[in-house]
């Protein structure tokens, strides 16, 4: 993965592309519910857009978070390893207790995270036919 | 003439009688008034001029990223996080909001009259102001038939529990009811600065320079005289091109909305002696509540918000239709994972009211190297008032057929019936446990009887330096109760008479 994101983005590098893979694995998980899965290259390629467009100061808080979020988030609630490397269900974990976090600044953690992944899944054609959507009345609501 | 600031490839000296430096609800009509007086116009717009084309081809998520500021991620911290989104765009946010129009309400006229001294500001003179903006902005009321079924429902709910309500004035004119206002009208129905008074403005010389960012406002002797700032570039124009253009001018109008024009103000470090610039900062806290119904809402159908229901405004809270694509919608629903998606599978079972509050909180604007730093606490009696209008509106959708409730806040997934709610009234809850957003920052440079109690003086002028106007929400020394757009246009074109009418004293 690291190969085509070094090749391809300007502002996701190898690590975020990791903590990015983890973040839309768990956010959006694969099941029966909706069983449409957005590729990496598209997921990441969504990210470096989303990084250039919301300019160099949130780029910078966002980081910050993904940073926070890989390497001292899971110790804090003692998980013993990077979050992109964690399991599925230690990543999931995780963000349920970031999600039910009395504390705001805390909850805001997921909210970055799913901030980066929910839009696009939610764009993504397959999805919205998936919803029901009337994805010919949306405008070209597709990815 | 609408001039695309990326193909500049030099440096650009721009000559105007007066230079303006946004083009959204204060810019525009500005412009257009200038201009039909004969001015010569320049406007600088941050943003890109997307229209109908872009609206047609792109998802309402791109449209998004583009055309809001910072991709949609500006957030105000305190003890909540509140989202508020902005256009960067022309046209300004009017580009991408839902298009709804009041007029000033009389109470706060008035109580701007007694209680703010404010005293050359009355409902009589602002009428026909009020009227030229509706009549330019094909003003008219929501139609039953372009509602949607989310907005009929609560307005049928509310009805049944005896609560006045009313179809929204929107402009608007030949709506097919699209469904996404917000993301920029695909039909140009909606008649946002970009499609009402920007094209009339041009008919009358105004020039629009797009991707064009200003960093300094020039004075010489006490007196604004121009504006310097250089082009973007990039086909969505982000970059720095380090071209620069200077626009000198005989009069300048800040109008880049309440959250940059304070910065711009104090990154220049002018017209601050109030020491006012950047407080006072309202925001009209907002909040969503859903409900779960066994029909289809068809909610790509119909004007999103089209009913308001202002029972309660009395006491600060009115509702008001609101709905977005799923895109958006999944980011505000408080649930992830396989949760989120049983939740989002039902989405055209989904409908949802917003909660408005008059906000008697407030916040300020600070700035690091352009980018803003917003701080805004939520006082408890606002805090008390969404409590109250979370379990009205959910009472009301109740009435209206709806299954079960999803309240915004946290700690409370599902209301089932009237027990949850009244368990939900008893209990404590804090400010930062509502998922809060707000559309309408107003106040930052408010107007002022004198000096030491504002930055502007009732004809807009800032009271530091002559020339130097301000002319967007940022004026409003309270909050008003209800949706601004129109308020802003009202005043705007007021304070355009009033420059012109002391023509010697401006353009001689």
């Amino acid at each position: 993965m690291s190969k085509y994101s070094e090749k391809y983005f300007k502002y996701v590098s190898g690590v975020y592309c990791s903590i990015l893979k983890q973040i839309a694995d768990v956010i959006n998980p694969e099941d029966d519910i909706i069983d449409v899965k957005i590729p990496d290259e598209v997921l990441l390629k969504e990210a470096d857009d989303f990084f250039f467009l919301v300019g160099w100061f949130n780029r910078l808080g966002i980081k910050i978070v993904l940073l926070l979020l890989e390497f001292i988030i899971p110790i804090f609630f003692f998980h013993f390893g990077r979050f992109s490397k964690l399991s599925q269900d230690d990543a999931y974990n995780i963000f349920q207790k970031l999600h039910d976090n009395k504390i705001f600044a805390i909850r805001g953690i997921y909210l970055i995270s799913a901030m980066l992944v929910l839009p696009l899944y939610y764009s993504y054609e397959p999805v919205l036919k998936e919803i029901n959507y009337n994805v010919e009345n949306l405008n070209k609501e597709v990815a | 003439m609408i001039v695309d600031g990326r193909k500049f490839d030099s440096n650009q000296i721009i000559e105007a009688d007066v230079v303006i430096i946004g083009s959204g609800a204060g810019g525009a009509p500005a412009a257009y008034r200038l201009a039909k007086a004969g001015k010569k116009v320049v406007v600088v717009e941050e943003g890109g001029n997307f229209a109908k084309d872009f609206f047609n081809s792109s998802t309402p998520y791109e449209r998004m990223k583009y055309m809001y500021r910072n991709s949609g991620a500006v957030v105000s911290l305190g003890n909540a996080g509140v989202v508020i989104p902005l256009g960067k765009t022309l046209g300004g946010t009017t580009t991408v909001n839902s298009g709804t129009m009041f007029k000033t309400p009389d109470e706060v006229i008035n109580l701007w009259r007694n209680n703010y001294n404010l005293t050359e500001i009355s409902n009589e003179e602002l009428l026909p102001y009020f009227n030229e903006v509706e009549e330019l902005t094909d003003t008219t009321d929501v139609t039953w038939d372009l509602m949607g079924i989310n907005n009929q429902l609560f307005a049928e709910g509310a009805k049944k529990l005896g609560y006045h309500g009313f179809p929204l004035r929107r402009n608007m004119k030949d709506c097919q009811g699209g469904g996404l206002c917000a993301f920029g009208c695909p039909h140009d129905a909606k008649r946002s600065m970009n499609v009402s008074y920007i094209p009339l403005s041009e008919k009358y010389g105004a020039v629009y320079y797009t991707y064009s960012h200003v960093e300094n406002i020039t004075t010489k002797s006490g007196k604004a005289v121009g504006v310097i700032g250089y082009f973007y570039n990039g086909r969505f124009g982000q970059e720095n091109s380090g071209i620069k253009f200077e626009v000198k001018a005989n009069v300048v109008i800040l109008a880049a909305g309440s959250i940059y024009t304070p910065i711009i103000l104090k990154k220049n470090k002018l017209a601050n002696s109030s020491g006012l610039v950047g407080k006072n900062l309202r925001i009209h806290p907002a909040a969503k509540v859903m409900g779960y119904f066994e029909e289809s809402m068809e909610n790509w159908k119909g004007i999103p918000q089209a009913y308001c229901v202002d029972e309660f405004a009395d006491e600060g809270i009115i509702f008001e239709g609101f709905w977005i694509p799923p895109s958006m919608l999944s980011i505000a629903i408080p649930k992830f994972g396989h949760e989120l998606k049983t939740m989002m599978k039902d989405y055209t079972h989904l409908a949802g009211f917003g909660i408005m509050v008059h906000d008697t909180s407030s916040g300020n604007v600070n700035q690091f190297k352009g980018n803003p730093l917003i701080k805004y606490n939520l006082n408890n009696d606002d805090v008390n008032r969404f409590k109250k209008a979370v379990a009205i509106a959910s009472e009301i959708y109740f009435e209206a057929g709806a299954k079960h409730i999803y309240p915004p806040v946290f700690g409370f997934e599902e209301f089932k019936s009237q027990k949850d709610i009244d368990h939900f009234l008893k209990s404590k809850v804090k400010a930062d446990f509502f998922e809060l957003s707000a559309f309408h920052p107003m106040g930052t440079a408010k107007m002022g009887a004198n000096p030491k109690e504002g930055v502007i003086d009732q004809n807009l002028e800032t009271f530091d330096i002559d020339s130097l106007f301000i002319m967007d929400a940022s004026i409003f020394p309270t909050s008003l109760g209800v949706n601004p757009q129109e308020s802003i246009m009202a005043f705007v074109s007021r304070a355009v008479d009033k420059m012109l009418s002391r023509e010697e004293k401006y353009f001689n």
